[in-house]
């Protein structure tokens, strides 16, 4: 995850595209952003336990791919890159 | 065969009934019968925006409840002939129209005109319900702002659910110079968010404020947002348009082109 240090290196127009996209996947999957948060940190806690990973090169990400089904309440597709 | 479009947001301020009123004076432009209907009852605005304030003197309710005929309550436009307004209630509230009525009302008026416009209130309680009732296609106004891009959202989600296959986006006060610094989402950030077609994108500039101050359209007057508008009521009726370049405003080519277009 990004941390509060970018927040004064990045354009504020970055900044509000993340923030855009993380309110919009927490309101679709009715999941509030600190939880999101703790599923990003236990997923990467997951996958360095059988991966050797350097958590300063990758980024998890959580994205709605399905969005031709927006407004199914069941059809939540997420994918974790 | 007409056409019923819903102008929404879900959030207040983002440009919905300038779009509304731009949008039915550029189909009018092209000769086409429009009717622009104003479905926020209890705080009516479209009437305002159109310079047509003091003309009403039969509105929405009245038609839904029978005191008047639809034709008694539409009042024409000062400059198009093919555009009339059917204003809203000032004095009522929303739960004045069922969504039935809305649809029945529409139905009446889809036989006289070609394009029935229809000015949604903000929020997603009944006023959305009624609006986006009888409406086929939606068009979404956005700006580049996390709040109205999240709200925007969720419209769009309630939108499909309800039915309506066709929505379209657009994204309004567009700032190019604070795109450029990186200050402002661009149109391609909202789109990436949103994954909805893009009708057309409008820039911040003052001419906006200016023509609703006296109460008249943008389209028609040599601006960048009067021809973004136009373009959009163009792209409405089917007609391919490229998108204007915001940054370089109506290039030379697009001038050329344009000429020759005017027949």
């Amino acid at each position: 995850m990004k941390s509060d240090q970018n927040r004064y290196t990045r354009t504020s127009g970055r900044i509000a595209k993340t923030r855009t996209k993380l309110t919009i996947a927490s309101d679709r999957l009715d999941c509030n952003q600190a939880e999101m948060t703790q599923m990003q940190e236990e997923v990467v806690n997951i996958l360095s336990k059988y991966l050797n990973l350097d958590s300063e090169l990758f980024d998890i990400r959580i994205e709605i791919i399905n969005r031709t089904k927006r407004g199914v309440k069941d059809v939540k597709t997420i994918q974790i890159k | 065969m007409s056409e019923v479009i819903v102008v929404t947001s879900g959030k207040g301020g983002v440009g919905k009934t300038t779009s509304t009123a731009n949008i039915g004076a550029g189909l009018a432009r092209m000769n086409k019968k429009v009717v622009l209907i104003d479905t926020d009852i209890g705080l009516r605005n479209l009437d305002v925006v159109m310079g047509l304030e003091n003309r009403i003197i039969y509105n929405l309710v009245d038609v839904v409840e029978g005191n008047c005929r639809v034709k008694q309550a539409l009042i024409r436009d000062k400059h198009y002939p093919g555009l009339y307004l059917l204003p809203s209630a000032q004095t009522r509230d929303k739960s004045a129209v069922s969504p039935e009525q809305m649809i029945k009302l529409v139905d009446s008026l889809t036989q006289i005109f070609d394009y029935v416009v229809l000015d949604c209130p903000a929020g997603i309680e009944q006023g959305f319900r009624n609006a986006t009732a009888a409406a086929q296609r939606a068009i979404v106004v956005t700006t580049p702002e996390v709040s109205a891009i999240r709200d925007a959202d969720r419209i769009i989600g309630l939108l499909q659910a309800g039915g309506i296959k066709k929505i379209d986006l657009i994204v309004n006060r567009v700032r190019v110079d604070m795109v450029k610094r990186g200050e402002m989402m661009s149109v391609e950030d909202v789109l990436d968010i949103l994954a909805v077609n893009l009708i057309g994108a409008i820039p911040d500039e003052e001419s906006v404020v200016i023509a609703a101050n006296h109460g008249e359209s943008v389209v028609g007057s040599d601006t960048l947002s009067g021809q973004a508008y136009m373009n959009i009521a163009r792209r409405i009726t089917g007609e391919t348009v490229p998108l204007i370049d915001l940054e370089s405003g109506a290039t030379l080519l697009h001038r050329v082109v344009s000429l020759f277009r005017r027949k």
